[in-house]
């Protein structure tokens, strides 16, 4: 059937406004009226906890958007996540001004590196107005110029997943250098201020979390705006069958070019604003662990489905914060994460969102002959979205 | 190139193919292949596996770009330098050996997708469906059978259904050369003659190339007749003309 | 007392004494060259550091291993000092530092001293006592009685030498060590001292060198010291020489004498500059040989891990983001049984050649492990088996930390494969690389007749053509699967298990090599021998290549993948297409 006209007011968004509400308004209320031991109270540390989930969330949607909707597994996203958080990062580095260890208005690491000036393309980052453009555009170009190269010559499957992984692994290893200016091993850190607010004081770290959760809202509404468009549509049919596509008279890179661009301007802008959040943004970022991981998100959320991802990034790291923060478990995470790609893969292609349907599925009849069948394995991949 | 020396096919021909050698590290595909169309015409193609049936339609679909030679389109339009799916805009379809639709779509939305609008990128995150284009798929819809089907998804279509499918999805998108690499490939007996019906409907108003290993649809369906081995063309002509003629039986016979 | 003076009258004795009247009679002749034992050895007691200097010199000339012996018994400090009368309390006021270097010049030892070896140690009254053996003969020293003469340790005093001079007996000696690389540098260090004295030892030494490039060496210690020389025609002379040797001392030499203008002579300096310009040609030749054989030593090593995972995913359309931790699981093994095989040094010395089919056969059991339970419920969904495998991954490196630590741990290499092989001056191929290089031809030959020479293999090229086709041959699908993922498995340990010859292995290890052998495998193109052996030596060449160019690795490799996804643009298949049609698969 032809699918629903997209409406901001359907009842299939109903509970994206309940919860953006309790996400956007609630939380941070709780955070700042209710006073700390009082039952409701969410504490500072626990706002910036969640703060980060939602840069998370907002990354997931995009892998979300390639990988789920057009079937294109990017190992790289962590890439644009760091491109946008270090363009933010050196924004705030330029914040410090005279107020780090050596009271230089230079970067501390490059008075330590007996720099003399900074490197020529870091003035403009002084400049909140080039600075946070900079973090939708840089990971942007950088995305398109990689998508041409790499949807024109037809690299996909796996062989994308390579490419982009080694590329991954290429730039983590530039990015520890301390001659490319961006503070090496350390990265870039110490930061105090933001727009002109101290970054240490809870009004500014709530003011954070409220950025998140509003573009988080945003960039899902986005994206579902588009899955629900007729580009959406073709996204599906690329992943469904990309040959059919291509001989249906659509330009199959420029589409797979056009949402991988937009998956990397949503990691940027989750970037930009999760450094300023953790305070910190430094090389590990961009290793091949973070980027992969990012991908497990949205596969244990549900592959092709918007909320999905967001619940998986949630889910995920919530879980990760749970078992790394207390020591004993801390060593065992990685067993978990391990296992978690492993099930999820095996047991779960639809992620959690799929669940109740498979147990619902699985409960009156026995086994359905899903076995033999691709296409039945992808009719269900789509989870709610279609129907 | 120069203009004069590009050669122009008369302007009744669509498609015309000169010299055309395909080559895969060596081996030829397709040898110094001569082969023309005419506007209007519905053309079936047979030879022996290997023959260079399917190469051919990859080379006129720009899957594959010719080692040497050249295919025109429509008189003048070089199909060798354009890509899939620049050809499928100039009004080229193609159908596959074995169905290819897209599996989570619902069949209304399998033949929408393929309408000839809207397929920029920009385009299509605006772009709505218009009543007309409502009617055009509905008609298709019950063209080929699958009105009651439209809301299902197309992966839970039976094989010839799909098959049925993907020609409505060609014909969405309004061709004037329809390429149909074995239309009737596991359908069964009724499918197939609502196939050789729908076949001889679409030959009024449009050009079709067929390539078919089913005699008995071939004689069925078949005006003119082309015989493609090991990548050249064998002859040419009416289906007697071709049965009776002595190379094609050498072919046909002496591979068994 | 008088005891003490019966060493002097050895057994030897009439040999000693012919050799002293020898001695005394050819005095004048040959003033002190040579000189002996006798007369060396109250100077190696307490002559100051030119004089024991000299000492250490006419002893290494007597050629006398009893000579050797001595020097090293000084070296290792084992060496002590007996005198007649008790030694001076030690001076509690002198730091530790100063007591080195000027032991043996203040201390004034009695006259009757000599130099000893302990003997056999007992204790008595709270005190230890030692019976001693004479330096030069190791006898016994007697003492009136004729019973061992038994002294306290405290009546001992350290035979000690100069510090400079400690060093210089260190590297004469090193001249005649059994290893020549120790032979090499030793002539290279005494050559650069510019000391006359050390021509002749060098040219005794290098009269009796076996290796060539050693001789070399020695060569070219004998030019420095000639280059030393005030005679400024002897100095032009040695320049040239140095440049014929394409000495690497040599360009340290002359760019210091350079940069120091300390050089007047005109000729010398022409000869200086002439040798630079041909060093400095040289330096570019055995650059590009070092290159050469640095990216065919990676490529080797990248084929090794790239073939196991060009089987995995060109045969069975597995990519096995775990082929890195069973790399892992080879290189444990193979320290696993180093540990066990440690008590014995014939059992260790092998150690790695066990290793090898060890790291195989682990490594493919754990192939078969992970493929019975997980992989082969994927197959068909690349993209899965890559996510499921790095779960794997994850849980496997997390494992080796809790099994063998997070910190690296240490796999020596036996002793037939340090070192290396010099082929030209200036490049050694050390033997470890050249066995990971002759083992990677091992492992592409084992594939080549598994694959195409076998009927497993036939078996395998059956099933990845035409699975359907191969089951209703009677064909079983599933265990040419299993063994086929235990054979690309097997392989990733043997590529462990070389790679545990070139360093420290740590939980880490598979990380490091699998990007690039994944490029290998990219690069290649799927399912074909020659395309991983021709993938393997471009993405090892092109990485030292670019490394040497750019001189960082990082940026090399930054270069090399951007080339790669450039040369991807032409020619999406790899190096190596499939032929002919190919179905487009998802």
């Amino acid at each position: 059937m032809e699918s629903k006209r997209f409406s901001l007011f359907s009842k299939r968004l109903l509970p994206f406004w309940v919860v953006g509400f309790i996400m956007l308004i609630l939380l941070p209320l709780l955070n700042a009226y209710i006073p700390e031991g009082t039952f409701g109270h969410v504490s500072n540390y626990k706002l910036n906890l969640y703060g980060k989930f939602l840069c998370y969330a907002i990354v997931a949607i995009g892998i979300d958007l390639i990988w789920g909707f057009t079937g294109v597994l990017s190992l790289g996203q962590g890439v644009y996540f760091a491109l946008g958080g270090y363009c933010m990062g050196m924004y705030l580095m330029l914040g410090i001004g005279g107020e780090g260890v050596y009271g230089n208005a230079l970067p501390d690491f490059m008075v330590f590196l007996n720099w003399d000036k900074l490197p020529w393309y870091w003035p403009p980052f002084r400049h909140a107005w080039f600075a946070l453009p900079a973090t939708v555009f840089i990971p942007g170009i950088a995305a398109m110029v990689f998508g041409f190269f790499a949807f024109r010559s037809r690299i996909r499957g796996v062989y994308f997943a390579i490419i982009t992984q080694a590329l991954t692994f290429a730039l983590w290893l530039l990015f520890f250098r301390n001659s490319i200016g961006l503070g090496g091993n350390n990265g870039l850190t110490d930061f105090k201020t933001i727009l002109g607010f101290r970054l240490h004081e809870p009004s500014t770290m709530r003011g954070l979390y409220m950025a998140s959760a509003i573009a988080l809202g945003l960039f899902y509404l986005a994206a579902a705006w588009i899955v629900h468009s007729k580009f959406g549509r073709v996204l599906v049919a690329i992943r469904d069958n990309e040959t059919r596509v291509r001989f249906s008279g659509y330009s199959v890179a420029g589409y797979k070019m056009a949402v991988f661009t937009l998956a990397a301007v949503m990691a940027g802008v989750a970037g930009a604003l999760y450094v300023p959040q953790v305070g910190i943004i430094n090389p590990s970022e961009l290793g091949t662990l973070p980027s992969i991981e990012m991908a497990v998100w949205v596969a244990v959320g549900g592959r092709g489905t918007l909320f999905g991802a967001v619940l998986g990034a949630i889910g995920v790291n919530w879980a990760k914060s749970l078992l790394t923060g207390s020591t004993t478990f801390a060593e065992y995470w990685l067993y978990v994460l391990g296992l978690l790609f492993v099930v999820v893969v095996m047991l779960l292609p639809d992620g959690l969102v799929g669940l109740p349907k498979r147990i619902r599925r699985a409960l009156p009849t026995r086994k359905e002959p899903i076995e033999s069948a691709p296409v039945a394995e992808s009719v269900t991949a789509s989870g709610g979205e279609g129907r | 190139m120069s203009p004069e020396q590009q050669p122009r096919a008369p302007h009744d021909t669509i498609l015309y193919v000169e010299g055309l050698t395909v080559s895969f590290d060596g081996f030829k595909a397709i040898n110094n292949l001569n082969f023309i169309v005419e506007v209007g015409e519905l053309r079936v193609v047979i030879g022996p596996n290997g023959a260079g049936k399917t190469t051919l339609l990859d080379v006129i679909t720009g899957k594959v770009k010719p080692t040497t030679g050249r295919v025109f389109y429509d008189a003048d339009v070089d199909l060798s330098a354009l890509t899939e799916n620049r050809i499928a805009n100039l009004g080229i379809g193609r159908k596959f050996q074995t169905p290819t639709v897209y599996v989570n779509h619902s069949v209304y939305e399998n033949i929408a997708l393929s309408l000839p609008t809207g397929k920029s990128v920009w385009r299509a995150l605006v772009s709505t469906l218009t009543g007309r284009d409502r009617d055009t798929v509905e008609g298709l819809l019950s063209r080929i059978g699958l009105a009651e089907k439209a809301s299902q998804p197309a992966g839970l279509l039976s094989h010839g259904e799909k098959q049925w499918l993907e020609i409505g999805m060609l014909l969405a998108q309004d061709p004037q050369l329809l390429l149909l690499d074995e239309p009737v490939a596991g359908m069964t007996e009724q499918e197939t003659d609502a196939t050789v019906e729908l076949i001889h409907d679409l030959a009024d108003d449009h050009s079709i190339i067929v390539i078919e290993h089913d005699m008995e649809f071939v004689q069925r369906i078949a005006r003119k007749v082309s015989v493609l081995h090991e990548g050249t063309l064998l002859c040419e002509g009416t289906m007697e003309q071709v049965q009776s003629d002595p190379r094609v039986i050498e072919v046909y016979l002496g591979r068994g | 007392m008088k005891t003490l003076r019966l060493h002097g009258t050895r057994r030897l004795l009439p040999v000693a004494a012919a050799l002293i009247a020898w001695c005394v009679a050819s005095l004048p002749a040959f003033g002190q060259e040579d000189p002996t034992w006798e007369s060396l050895e109250p100077t190696l007691i307490n002559g100051d550091n030119d004089a024991q200097e000299q000492a250490v010199i006419s002893m290494i000339k007597l050629h006398d291993e009893k000579a050797d012996a001595v020097l090293q018994g000084f070296l290792d400090r084992v060496i002590y000092i007996y005198s007649t009368e008790p030694p001076p309390e030690p001076s509690d006021e002198l730091p530790d530092g100063a007591l080195t270097e000027t032991a043996t010049e203040t201390v004034e030892v009695a006259a009757h001293a000599e130099l000893v070896f302990l003997g056999d140690e007992s204790e008595r009254d709270g005190e230890t006592f030692t019976t001693m053996l004479d330096a030069w003969e190791r006898q016994p020293l007697i003492a009136a009685d004729g019973s061992a003469l038994v002294v306290p340790t405290s009546r001992l005093m350290g035979g000690d030498l100069g510090r400079r001079v400690r060093k210089m007996a260190t590297e004469l000696l090193a001249l005649h060590d059994p290893d020549p690389q120790e032979r090499r540098t030793a002539a290279l260090y005494l050559g650069r001292q510019g000391d006359k004295r050390f021509i002749s030892l060098l040219e005794s030494a290098r009269e009796f060198e076996p290796n060539r490039w050693t001789r070399r060496a020695i060569e070219e210690g004998i030019q420095l010291t000639y280059f030393a020389d005030p005679d400024p025609s002897v100095r032009a002379k040695a320049a040239r020489e140095l440049g014929n040797l394409k000495s690497a001392a040599g360009i340290a030499f002359f760019e210091e004498v350079l940069l120091n203008a300390s050089e007047s002579n005109e000729d010398v300096l022409a000869a200086m500059t002439a040798s630079l310009q041909g060093l400095a040609r040289w330096g570019i030749v055995t650059t590009i040989i070092q290159t050469v054989w640095n990216g065919a030593s990676l490529a080797s090593i990248l084929a090794v891990i790239a073939l196991g995972l060009g089987i995995t995913f060109g045969l069975m359309r597995v990519i096995n983001m775990a082929h890195g931790e069973l790399m892992l699981v080879g290189a444990y093994t193979t320290y696993v049984l180093q540990k066990a095989f440690a008590s014995s040094a014939a059992l260790s010395s092998v150690s790695v050649l066990v290793s090898i089919p060890m790291a195989f056969a682990m490594a493919a059991l754990i192939g078969i492990l992970i493929e019975y339970a997980v992989v082969r419920h994927l197959y068909g969904r690349p993209l899965d088996t890559l996510l499921a495998t790095f779960g794997i991954s994850l849980i496997m490196q997390q494992g080796a930390r809790h099994l063998f630590g997070a910190a690296n741990v240490d796999i020596a290499s036996p002793a037939w494969l340090t070192g290396g092989w010099q082929i030209v001056t200036g490049v050694v191929l050390p033997y470890n690389r050249i066995f990971i290089v002759m083992l990677s031809v091992g492992c592409i030959a084992l594939t080549y007749l598994v694959l195409l020479k076998s009927g497993a293999g036939l078996k395998i090229r059956a099933v990845t053509q035409n699975r359907e086709m191969a089951a209703c041959l009677g064909i079983k699908t599933r265990s040419v699967d299993r063994w086929t993922f235990a054979f690309g498995s097997g392989l990733a340990g043997v590529a462990g298990c070389a790679l545990s010859q070139l360093g420290n292995v740590g939980p880490d290890l598979g990380q490091t090599y699998i990007v690039d052998s994944f490029m290998v495998v990219v690069l290649g193109g799927v399912g074909k021998l020659a395309g991983t052996i021709f993938g393997a030596g471009a993405i090892g060449g092109g990485n030292k290549i670019l490394e040497a160019l750019t001189s960082s690795p990082v940026v090399g490799k930054v270069i090399l993948l951007l080339l790669l996804i450039l040369f991807l643009q032409r020619n999406p298949q790899g190096i190596f297409p499939a032929k002919g049609r190919f179905e487009e698969s998802a």
